[in-house]
């Protein structure tokens, strides 16, 4: 392994830097090198193109889908996680009815108001739990914390760059005892809510 | 022979090239302090090997990754030792890492003429930790999948190209299949490809320059073979003793039951991933940890900085050691640059840990994470259902003592309880307390205990039964207190038999046919508890139908009859009009979408309340 390095160094000037190069001789390299360069790059790009095409992929346009009763949630402030349940595609196979992510639902006492937050903590994507007893949503992972009602509790100092991402409720099903949500995916760690697509 | 090996040099010229290998001139002999590249070298080969091997056994998608895990370290002959190895091998590797790049460092082996190997040494270490990295997500546990999620997330916040770069990795915008199969070609493929090329022109390089000989030298120069060959030899022995020695750890500890004793040998494998359940345990593996606590330094707006503008300033200052070497005190400051950074990751780590360890919460989540992964297993293991093709998750979300305990904490939990009485042994999960209980505490519902205290007039007006509930002004509550503590109207061996009798509608136990004398309580009870006078003004029980609004006994606490009680308790055959708050949970059996639950929620429900779930017999 030692000898061939040294030996190549030594050998380097006669090709390159040799007066004599002629036309034919640089038509021959640059041929070489472009001759060389599809052959090798065909099979690479023709590879990129298929590990491209994970950017055409789009996440299903969700509508409004049904996450509970309206029964289910009292008017007590608790928030409640439930799971969404949805068709869903993954790459070449179709489940039906697959959680596919979750919220929180919370009322505040004596309102027919309810509230919906994705559950994803909006700093890098852990799920956040709501802890009753200080009345309060703590992210198990960095810390990140809410008051019941989204905001974070301390913005200057909250890993999360941006308050729970609350969720349209169809006000309509509402009327009816559900509690339809319109299922959002927000990128992470953005100050602002910027929609996954 | 000799003839042989001529002719063979002659085709192949071997001989020099295995002079070369092995008589490299070590100036001053051989020295301890020189083993720890080639333990590396040794290090990837255990990984390159025992990694082939697993490939032979592992099916990279959101279906299989885990169950094919599973298959490996639960069913196949050894796999935990393989495993194990590649596991344990991999951590080995990171710490060896480290330490040949602090070597590299205080003996200034970085400067002129090995700039360009230093550099190809640092790329070697993004590969390595690229091949970690991309390693804990394949078995597709619940650690490994939100921990990658995290990753790719921190992944987004790059600036310009971070959210491209993402979706390129995980394969679109959700995780599942295609982030496996990439995952699982980076790993298996793309890195040890890069990793083989980097590391042949590293070992060319340090061949040309020679080892960096440290002085004083203590004896005359002498070849690479036989003596550091041999100290090598010890040393990789000795790294895989360590190692080995972590991977069997488990078999010392012998509280684990035979079957699950897989579970803690080699490397652990956790639940399922369920990208719907909250999991808070995800933490990454513990050399990372260091960038973990990190970033909860790190408010919103500034993230970026900490994910990405610290790391790859250090980096970028590693780049430069070479050059700053080249100062009187460019010396200096690498070696207290690298003392500065050695000393930063061990208190973040240390930090990160002590403050998981005091965290009572998150000690309460390690247990139930490590309930669930046995759990897991135990379901896999269940001879008459095994892994079908859904998945294990599927197991998971269809197992009564899974499921239940989250079902009832969304919908039941808001009224019912579900605790044992006086405090027993720690239930974890299945033990349920809602926060303003306005229903009874369902816990062993149907039951001997249960009836037993239904019937006890200090018990029926408490809150473990009626005491939350508009039934406590009711009849039942009148007639317990009244008539079942009248001696005159019931014996005790009266109530014995009643709650005998009723316990036994449930069939939470098997009742053997052939014990006379249980056949003949049960006789008693049922004729008491049919008497107009008694049960029977109010209670249906067989054909007998007072219409009372008291709900029929027939069949009281059995899995039909809780499924349809909870489908409509204000149906007639239950409470009816009596009905206190109770919602209807499935009215409409036509239409489920109308229904607050599936008929299959209910039967998990029921099943868990009924404590009707698959035990293995081994595990117990």
């Amino acid at each position: 392994m030692t000898d061939p390095l040294p030996e190549a160094a030594s050998q380097r000037d006669d090709p390159l830097t040799d007066n004599c190069e002629d036309r034919r001789s640089f038509v021959a390299k640059t041929a070489a090198v472009i001759a060389g360069s599809v052959a090798g790059l065909v099979p690479f790009v023709s590879g990129m193109i298929v590990a491209f095409d994970a950017l055409r992929r789009k996440s299903e346009t969700k509508e409004f889908i049904r996450v509970a009763s309206f029964d289910s949630v009292p008017d007590d402030g608790i928030a409640r996680y439930f799971p969404v349940v949805t068709d869903l595609t993954d790459a070449w196979n179709r489940y039906p009815d697959e959680p596919i992510g979750a919220v929180f639902l919370r009322r505040e006492k004596d309102s027919s108001e309810v509230q919906a937050f994705n559950a994803e903590c909006p700093h890098l994507g852990c799920f956040v739990g709501f802890d009753i007893e200080k009345d309060e949503f703590l992210c198990p992972c960095h810390k990140s914390s809410f008051y019941a009602d989204g905001r974070r509790i301390n913005p200057e100092h909250c890993p999360s760059p941006r308050d729970l991402d609350s969720l349209v409720v169809d006000q309509q099903k509402l009327k009816q005892g559900e509690v339809f949500v319109e299922f959002r995916d927000f990128r992470t760690a953005t100050p602002h809510q910027i929609e996954r697509v | 022979m000799e003839k042989l090996i001529v002719w063979f040099d002659d085709r192949t010229g071997y001989q020099a090239f295995l002079r070369a290998v092995l008589y490299e001139n070590i100036p001053g002999g051989s020295r301890w302090r020189y083993v720890w590249g080639s333990t590396l070298v040794f290090t990837f080969m255990v990984q390159f090997i025992t990694g082939i091997f697993l490939w032979m056994c592992y099916s990279p998608s959101s279906r299989t990754a885990w169950e094919s895990v599973y298959y490996i370290q639960y069913e196949m002959q050894g796999g935990w030792l393989l495993r194990g190895l590649h596991h344990v091998t991999a951590q080995a590797m990171v710490v060896l890492l480290a330490l040949h790049f602090v070597q590299v460092v205080i003996d200034g082996a970085y400067k002129a003429p090995r700039e360009v190997n230093f550099w190809l040494g640092l790329i070697l270490m993004q590969i390595v930790l690229g091949l970690a990295l991309t390693g804990y997500l394949l078995p597709w546990d619940q650690k490994g999948y939100w921990a990658t999620k995290v990753a790719t997330n921190l992944l987004a916040g790059v600036p310009g190209v971070g959210p491209t770069l993402q979706k390129l990795v995980v394969g679109g915008p959700t995780y599942g299949h295609g982030t496996l199969t990439r995952f699982f070609a980076l790993h298996a493929g793309v890195l040890p490809i890069l990793l083989v090329l980097v590391l042949t022109i590293h070992l060319a390089l340090f061949r040309r320059h020679g080892i960096c000989a440290k002085r004083p030298y203590r004896q005359p120069a002498r070849t690479f073979w036989p003596e550091q060959v041999l100290k090598d030899s010890i040393a990789c022995l000795a790294v895989l003793a360590v190692v080995l020695f972590f991977v069997v750890w488990g078999l010392f500890e012998d509280q684990h039951p035979n079957a699950l004793r897989a579970a803690h040998l080699g490397a652990e494998l956790g639940a399922p991933a369920d990208p719907a359940s909250q999991f808070k345990t995800a933490r990454p593996e513990w050399y990372f940890l260091f960038l973990f606590q990190m970033l909860k330094y790190f408010p919103g707006a500034y993230e970026v900085i900490g994910a990405v503008f610290v790391p790859g300033l250090v980096m970028f200052l590693l780049l430069l050691m070479p050059l700053l070497g080249r100062w009187k005190l460019g010396h200096g400051f690498n070696v207290a640059l690298t003392v500065a950074l050695g000393i930063g990751v061990c208190v973040l780590t240390v930090v990160a840990l002590v403050e998981d360890r005091n965290n009572e919460d998150y000690n309460e989540s390690v247990r139930i994470a490590e309930s669930d992964r046995l759990r897991a297993v135990e379901l896999a293991q269940n001879p008459d259902v095994g892994i079908p093709v859904e998945g294990a998750m599927w197991l998971m979300r269809n197992d009564p003592k899974m499921a239940g305990p989250i079902l009832f904490k969304q919908q039941c939990a808001n009224c019912h309880s579900h605790e044992p009485r006086g405090s027993g042994e720690d239930q974890g999960r299945q033990s349920i307390a809602s926060q303003h209980p306005t229903a009874s505490n369902l816990w062993g519902f149907g039951s001997a205990d249960w009836v037993r205290g239904v019937l006890d007039p200090e018990q029926i007006d408490q809150g473990r039964y009626f005491g939350h509930t508009a039934h406590n002004e009711g009849d039942m509550v009148t007639y317990v207190k009244d008539s079942i503590s009248d001696p005159n109207q019931w014996t005790q061996a009266q109530i014995d038999d009643v709650i005998t009798a009723l316990s036994a509608e449930a069939a939470l136990n098997p009742i053997d046919p052939r014990d006379a004398r249980l056949q003949s309580k049960i006789e008693a009870g049922r004729m008491l508890i049919q008497d107009a006078d008694r049960c029977a003004q109010c209670h249906k029980f067989g054909d007998e139908d007072p219409n009372y609004g008291a709900p029929d006994l027939t069949g009281y606490g059995s899995q039909p009859w809780m499924i349809d009680f909870i489908s409509n308790p204000s149906h007639e055959r239950f409470y009816g009009e009596n009905n206190d708050e109770m919602p209807a949970f499935a009215t409409d059996p036509n239409n489920p979408k109308n229904n607050i639950f599936t008929r299959r929620n209910i039967e998990l429900i029921v099943d868990w309340l009924r404590g009707d779930w698959y035990e293995s017999k081994v595990a117990r």
